[in-house]
């Protein structure tokens, strides 16, 4: 469904305000795209009027869908080289260092399907293997969260089709971790018990997630305007214990933002560090 | 979970058919509209029908039409799967009774919440 500029303009300010999603001028095409599914199911045959129908939803569902619609990306296992390089040799060594101890909190932020989840723990249980203390793993629990509970169902099954499982997951972890059933690939029971999933709006307090060693949030804020974003990364910055990494996209930055981490370059990633509390 | 798929494109039934192998799904198919009326005779009910719009014979708009006057079927949900070309007669299969819409071309994840949705499967997901 084409968008014309003024209705992009309507678009992005409810958009803007009410999931707070920044779209530049030249984004026309992600409405479009994202947005035309949901508009026709709501039987509208602009956006016009879909933006009408946007703006009479009391119930929070259709802005819930455009949320998930819009900030939804694609997602595969160990994705980006230099940030599971820096997983592998520096985030997760310091997690298993503390698991010997008590149990250690990874939150997923966007986990979508779950791939990212579940590398975590897979890359985990590799290390606890490598020190000969695979009984570690199960001090670990992963926190996964999304807006969209239907990919979540996703996540929680487990499964996942051949071209799911061919995208970031190498011969050897796909045959180590993975049961084929037909042409479908079902994780093992130990590692996706790892990996807990709930139902959550990032607009939300994170009080009720708790504090977590390790945070991922990646892809998600690119979207959000300015002041969400610091308000987000504020809010994090209240869950991440102090001395724990935050890891965003590759071309994310907390610059401007936030001054509640302290950037650290490992290789080619950039960790974003809490300050101990002042 | 029985599911109905039909579409005249022997490529696009082979993979949806792989696609929801990942939610376990019980996979039939129609080749078009009246072989799909064909296979519900047949089969008996199934829990959600994916159906496409453009095929010879009996196209979606009649299929969905037969299927929402018979009282066997007329509460299976039925899932409009098309090209984005065809908004009109898009929001007209809404209009008549489809649940949802789904554009050509698409990905596992974007069918699979589709269906997830519809079916109302992650209603215990808190």
């Amino acid at each position: 469904m084409k968008l014309s500029g003024n209705e992009f303009e309507l678009i992005k300010g409810f958009v803007e305000k009410n999931c707070g999603i920044h779209l530049e001028p030249g984004k026309e095409y992600l409405i479009e795209t994202r947005l035309t599914d949901i508009a026709i199911e709501h039987e509208c045959k602009s956006f016009f009027e879909f933006y009408q129908k946007a703006l009479g939803d009391t119930t929070g569902k259709l802005r819930n869908r455009i949320v998930d619609a819009m900030t939804t990306n694609e997602t595969y296992f160990f994705r980006d080289d230099n940030l599971w390089n820096y997983m592998r040799e520096v985030a997760l060594p310091e997690l298993l260092r503390k698991a010997a101890t008590g149990p250690v909190r990874v939150w997923s932020a966007a986990a979508s399907t779950g791939q990212e989840a579940y590398s975590i723990a897979m890359m985990f249980d590799e290390l606890a293997r490598a020190q000969g203390t695979p009984s570690l793993s199960k001090n670990l629990e992963i926190v996964g969260t999304d807006i969209s509970s239907a990919a979540l169902f996703l996540a929680i099954s487990a499964r996942y089709d051949t071209l799911a499982i061919r995208r970031g997951l190498s011969d050897e972890r796909r045959s180590r971790y993975f049961k084929e059933n037909g042409s479908v690939w079902v994780l093992n029971d130990e590692i996706k018990a790892r990996a807990k999933f709930r139902r959550f709006n990032l607009m939300d307090s994170l009080a009720a997630l708790g504090t977590f060693d390790l945070v991922l949030c990646r892809y998600v804020a690119i979207y959000f305007q300015e002041n969400f974003k610091k308000d987000l990364f504020q809010r994090i910055a209240g869950v991440l214990k102090p001395g724990c990494p935050l890891l965003l996209g590759a071309t994310e930055t907390l610059r401007g933002l936030s001054d509640e981490f302290e950037p650290t370059v490992y290789k080619n990633c950039t960790a974003f560090v809490r300050k101990p509390s002042r | 979970m029985r599911i109905l798929s039909i579409d005249d494109s022997n490529s696009i039934r082979h993979a949806v058919r792989k696609m929801l192998e990942v939610i376990g799904a019980e996979f039939f198919e129609g080749t078009d509209g009246q072989d799909g009326l064909e296979v519900l005779e047949k089969e008996g009910p199934v829990d959600l029908i994916l159906l496409d719009m453009e095929m010879p014979r009996l196209d979606g708009m009649g299929f969905l039409d037969a299927v929402k006057k018979d009282p066997r079927w007329k509460d299976i949900p039925v899932i409009v799967v098309s090209s984005i070309a065809q908004k009109e007669r898009m929001i007209r299969a809404i209009q008549e009774g489809a649940k949802q819409y789904l554009t050509k071309p698409f990905t596992s994840e974007q069918l699979l919440t589709k269906i997830v949705d519809a079916l109302h499967l992650d209603g215990d997901i808190e």
